[in-house]
């Protein structure tokens, strides 16, 4: 079986939804981080044979927008793309996708995007309201299509918000938030520990900024209108407080909840990109690798609980390769809510009895805080909802590489009840 | 004998004519073609089986381009150009009259000759490809429709959308003549010929086609009043009257045009016809037309290589670089990227790159707002295009033009990185127009892949470009050079490295000049006013302050310095360099005033203190200040063909036209200076050298009057100012 290396990988910076990327869509971003890997690595396009992208929002003006960005991009007409969506984790299924089509010999060099533009989900019109358009545009004589207009009632044109839409679960009829509430409530996780994880990851996240530790993996755009560079992420707030958090409302549970906007992820634009290759083919190219993925793995939960996933991919992808949690130098642990990444951690050194196997559970354990979300994580940065997989890996070789360390867990959890994991090897050690 | 009709039966009574001139790349109408259409028309008159007639091209992405220009060129004689046109009128007469249903199916450029044989169908459609062009682009070769378009495109566009297209060459593409009434509808290319059948069977069901088509919009009120003869008058006089303040009537061809509109107005068609020919025949001899239609083959000739480089073994241009995100920068890397080449555009810090790439999207942005482009073209344009700091992705580079400050130090330091990020054979391009291109190399691994790329400022605007090479430079640096230039439409002169290129050295005597005699002449403005009348875009006073006098000073010492005393700076620049500007303004020479421009009292402060120093001169009239600021242009371009910096002098009238507006109607310097006579030249300069020694004659003019010897072997006739407006 061939071997799938990891040669290295770049992202825009993360920006707050409705901000300085409102007029950069998904497939402009996906362009952007795959036509710069393109540029960084010196390819020739010819070599790349096929373009996976992870995207949850789904543009309606670019069905398969995998193919839309490999295109804009100059990956050649020959070669194919196809998107995929597994929610929170669709950046990682990119990856753990390309690394299987390179293993089983489909492909010696493929680009792993993960990319959405919350920014530009779309408003919707009610359905009764699309039905009696319809109707109009098909009624017969300007007399019937004035009976059919005046059919049309107030209620009829509420918008339906996309994002809010998207970020329900429609099998449960929860929104992510109420998920995340629910373990808060179950596990006892106080407001004051979420606040202060959530000050933690902004604090993290300037450190890692200002001492430029995040700017190799970021790359610089100039977007519209006013095409003004941005060098960095736009998110971790240097002067956030206990205080100032501690006065937000909660925003799910409104009178008895705990979750607010200032301990969850904020809504963002952003895209990632790895160019993983066999690794015969990269040595043929010339090019070092950076890492590779020594395992990965998605596991099914609760969809009401959500937000332990990780405990239960995390334990299946120890187990595939087996190591223990303890033998990782660093965690990633996507920050969708503090409660959720602390639920998690409890979780992590008590494992639920439904834990895959007795085997998988006991490889989990208790997380050094210290090696966790070592620069800040999605509370502080952002969660563009298919982007986050790709960046928690390139993050994490990127810090392993600077710590001159070796085995890290990349871990999310996502919507609709599921985790995903993949534990990374870093190659190089920093000079 | 080649032909240019080809004739199949579709059944059903449908003939397919097929165009396709079998000795020639692009379909054109030759008298020949025109005596074989004639022949067809015979033909299809006398078959009585016949259903209808299909005309349509053989050649992908041309229909007809327009009467086969090799023929006008030897249309230098009344009686012939006449005649020609009468032809052509009374073939084309015969195809409106003939009874079966005839129907143009265009795609590609149908231009002059090609549109007049179009209208003269019953029915024509368009292919809705960019490449579908219509237009009568006469006019820009100096003369006017003469095969009946200035009769048939009124009548089927009406009279104020058919002035534009007849007077300028206004280009129409395939949606645009559609929703004017120039063809009945437009489709997709492949479909043509069946949309024909279609238009053929419905003539042979019903007499007629036309209720397949929608009537194109046009407000009542304007076809009433389109149609008044006053209307028409009031409305072709005040377009003279743009066109004669664009043209300070140094072009015969717009006012004619204006003319054979004007005289038709309220005439029967049979007298339009006769107008029209009678016009032909009078632009046909008119020095100015000749002038025009030699320019046009020049550039036509200058977009291809040159006859003697062989261009086979360059590989197609995928990936590029700019260095420098300025105006000139950005605007090359816009050209590049619009033209499908992957091009990244570098500058030092992000703040530069940004407003680079704002510049590039403004461009773009005008040109979707104008519907010069499409969305999606200028998507596919800005995706090309790469912003950068750093030297990364050079590898595949196939050249790498440089475009920032003019400094050696700095360029030096550019190409010294550029080598060590890219490959070997990355023709390495410097977009100076100041410095040496040998100095620039200097140090440079592999020298022999730098070459000189100069644009003119705005780089996507003017259309020539000079490409330099060094002694250096090796064949196959300047084949992947020209073939950039050629991918992005630039008319180009290749020549020898020398301070400031060709064009820049050319005009550098001239802007100088202008230093001296501002210092003499009693009212400043007349220089500018004499060289307007010569007939430049502009006088080399506003020339001066649309450069920048700063800069002016600057290059004027660099002339000096490169060619010495012949180039000296004129003492009035010296004492104008710490010219000062109004807070937030440009220093400038000239002030725009109600009237005009009012010259800057500093500047005619340090006139008079010039003139208390020196000894009084009488002041120079017109005639002299033309000879003065134009003989130097002739006498350096005498050295640059000596010294071989220009290959041919037709590079240097194609050079001075397209680089700095040379006066077009008099076909360039050189071409101007034979109209002269040399030895006169040589005369008027010797006269003027002993006050101004400077303007003394080089020996390569000298040398060249002397033997009798003519620049260009075709006789020319002199162009002298406004005598080319019509009578």
């Amino acid at each position: 079986m061939s071997e799938a290396v990891i040669i290295g990988g770049v992202r825009t910076p993360f920006v707050k939804a409705a901000g300085q990327l409102k007029d950069t869509p998904a497939p402009e971003l996906g362009r952007l981080v795959v036509r710069e890997l393109i540029e960084r690595y010196d390819l020739d396009p010819n070599d790349v044979d096929e373009l996976i992208t992870g995207n949850v929002a789904s543009p309606v003006d670019a069905a398969n927008v995998s193919r839309v960005i490999a295109l804009r991009a100059g990956i050649p007409r020959s070669k194919i793309a196809h998107t995929v969506s597994r929610n929170c984790a669709s950046g990682l299924e990119s990856i753990t996708q390309a690394v299987d089509r390179i293993e089983l010999g489909h492909a010696k060099c493929v680009i792993a995007v993960g990319v959405d533009s919350m920014s530009n989900v779309p408003v919707f019109w009610s359905k009764s309201f699309a039905e009696k358009l319809f109707k109009m545009s098909t009624a017969k004589g300007s007399f019937g299509k004035l009976k059919a207009l005046f059919k049309i009632r107030p209620k009829d044109l509420a918008p339906q918000i996309g994002l809010k839409l998207g970020l329900t679960d429609p099998v449960i009829g929860m929104m992510m938030g109420d998920t995340a509430e629910k373990l808060a409530r179950e596990l006892h996780i106080s407001r004051e520990e979420q606040d202060a994880f959530a000050l933690r990851s902004h604090q993290k996240a300037i450190a890692a900024l200002e001492s430029g530790r995040l700017a190799d993996e970021t790359m610089t755009i100039y977007p519209e209108p006013s095409s003004d560079a941005i060098l960095q992420d736009i998110g971790p707030r240097k002067e956030q407080s206990l205080e100032a958090l501690g006065k937000m409302k909660p925003y799910f549970d409104r009178r008895w909840g705990s979750i607010t906007i200032g301990n969850a992820c904020g809504v963002t634009d952003g895209a990632a990109a790895l160019l993983i290759m066999d690794a015969d083919k990269a040595k043929e190219l010339g090019l070092e690798p950076i890492g590779r993925l020594r395992s990965a793995a998605f596991a099914g939960c609760d969809p009401e609980r959500m937000g332990i996933g990780p405990v239960y991919s995390t334990a299946l992808a120890l187990q595939k390769a087996g190591m223990k949690l303890d033998d990782m130098d660093l965690v990633e642990l996507n920050e969708a809510f503090a409660a959720q990444v602390l639920a998690c951690t409890r979780l992590f050194e008590s494992p639920p009895e439904n834990c895959i196997d007795n085997d998988a559970a006991a490889r989990l354990g208790a997380v050094n805080p210290d090696k966790l979300n070592v620069n800040g994580g999605a509370i502080a940065l952002g969660h563009p909802v298919g982007a986050t997989g790709a960046r928690l890996v390139l993050t994490l070789l990127g810090e392993l590489r600077r710590r001159k360390q070796t085995n890290g867990l990349a871990t999310m959890c996502i919507g609709g009840g599921q985790g995903g994991s993949a534990i990374v090897e870093n190659f190089q050690k920093a000079a | 004998m080649s032909a240019t009709w080809h004739v199949d039966e579709l059944g059903d009574g449908i003939m397919r004519v097929t165009i396709n001139r079998e000795d020639r790349p692009v379909n054109s109408l030759s008298r020949q073609s025109l005596e074989e259409l004639s022949r067809l028309i015979t033909r299809i008159n006398s078959d009585s089986s016949l259903n209808g007639v299909l005309f349509i091209s053989g050649k992908p992405g041309n229909f007809i381009a327009g009467a086969d220009v090799t023929e006008l060129k030897d249309l230098q004689d009344q009686d012939a150009a006449r005649n020609i046109s009468q032809f052509g009128q009374s073939v084309f007469q015969a195809l409106e009259d003939l009874t079966v249903p005839t129907v143009a199916l265009i795609s590609g450029a149908c231009l002059g000759g090609g549109l007049e044989f179009a209208m003269s169908c019953r029915y024509r459609i368009a292919a809705d490809d960019s490449k579908t062009l219509l237009a009568l682009p006469e006019v820009q070769l100096g003369l006017i429709p003469g095969w009946g378009g200035t009769i048939r495109l009124p009548k089927l566009i009406g009279f104020l959308n058919a002035m534009p297209m007849i007077l300028t060459g206004k280009k129409l593409g395939g949606h645009q003549a559609r929703s004017k009434g120039l063809v009945h509808d437009t489709v997709p290319v492949e479909a043509l010929l069946s949309v024909g059948e279609k238009i053929i069977q419905a003539c042979v069901e019903k007499g007629t086609a036309n209720h397949l088509f929608r009537k194109p919009k046009k407000p009542l009120w304007l076809r009433l009043v389109e149609r008044r003869g006053v209307f028409q008058k009031y409305a072709v006089n005040k377009a003279e009257k743009q066109v004669l303040a664009k043209s300070h009537g140094h072009y015969p061809a717009p006012q004619a045009a204006c003319e054979a509109l004007r005289s038709g107005i309220g005439r029967r068609d049979a007298d339009k016809f006769a107008i029209e020919s009678e016009i032909v025949s009078k632009l046909a001899d008119n020095p100015v037309t000749a002038e025009c239609m030699r320019l046009f083959f020049l550039q036509e000739d200058a977009k291809k290589p040159p006859a003697d480089m062989d261009l086979s073994d360059v590989g197609e241009i995928h990936n590029a670089a700019v260095i420098g995100a300025g105006a000139m920068g950005a605007g090359i890397a816009l050209m590049l990227a619009k033209k499908d080449i992957w091009t990244q555009l570098k500058d030092l810090k992000p703040e530069f790159v940004a407003n680079g790439i704002k510049t590039v999207r403004t461009l773009v942005g005008k040109e979707v707002k104008r519907k010069r482009t499409s969305k999606t073209d200028a998507q596919r344009a800005l995706d090309h295009l790469s912003p950068t700091t750093e030297y990364r992705g050079l590898k595949h580079a196939d050249i790498v033009i440089e475009a920032v400050l003019e400094d050696v130090e700095i360029k030096r330091s550019v190409f010294r990185e550029l080598a060590a990020a890219a490959n070997d054979k990355t023709v390495l391009a410097t977009n100076t127009s100041s410095l040496l291109v040998k100095d620039i190399a200097e140090g440079v691994p592999h020298p022999e892949r730098v070459v000189g790329l100069h644009f003119f400022n705005p780089p996507h605007q003017m259309p020539l470009v000079e490409i330099i090479h060094t002694d250096q430079t090796s064949p196959e640096a300047l084949a992947t050079t020209i073939a950039l230039a050629r991918r992005i439409g630039k008319t180009m002169v290749v020549v020898g490295d020398c301070a400031g290129f060709l064009v820049n050295r050319l005009l550098a005597p001239y802007m100088n000049e202008a230093g001296f005699l501002l210092a003499e002449v009693a009212s400043p403005m007349d220089i500018d006013r004499a060289m307007v009348s010569f007939g430049m875009p502009m006088g080399p006073l506003e020339l001066t302050d649309l450069v920048g006098v700063g800069v002016a000073a600057h290059v004027a010492e660099n002339m000096h310095k490169a060619y010495g005393d012949r180039m000296k700076p004129a003492p009035l620049w010296n004492s104008l360099k710490q010219l000062k500007a109004p807070a937030g303004q440009k220093p400038k020479l000239l002030y725009k005033t109600r009237k005009g421009h009012g010259l800057n009292q500093e500047v005619a402060r340090a006139i008079v203190d010039l003139r208390a120093d020196q000894k009084p001169v009488t002041a120079p009239g017109r005639e002299e200040i033309i000879e003065r600021l134009v003989y130097p242009i002739i006498n350096e371009a005498a050295r640059c063909l000596e010294e071989g910096i220009a290959r041919r002098p037709e590079d240097v009238d194609l050079a001075m036209v397209f680089g700095t507006g040379f006066a077009p109607f008099r076909g360039g310097p050189l071409r101007y200076a034979d109209s002269i006579g040399l030895q006169k030249i040589v005369d008027s300069l010797e006269a003027y050298s002993e006050q101004h020694p400077h303007l003394a004659p080089s020996q390569a003019l000298k040398d060249m009057a002397k033997r009798e010897q003519p620049f260009f072997l075709e006789p020319v006739q002199p162009t002298t100012i406004r005598e080319a407006a019509l009578a």
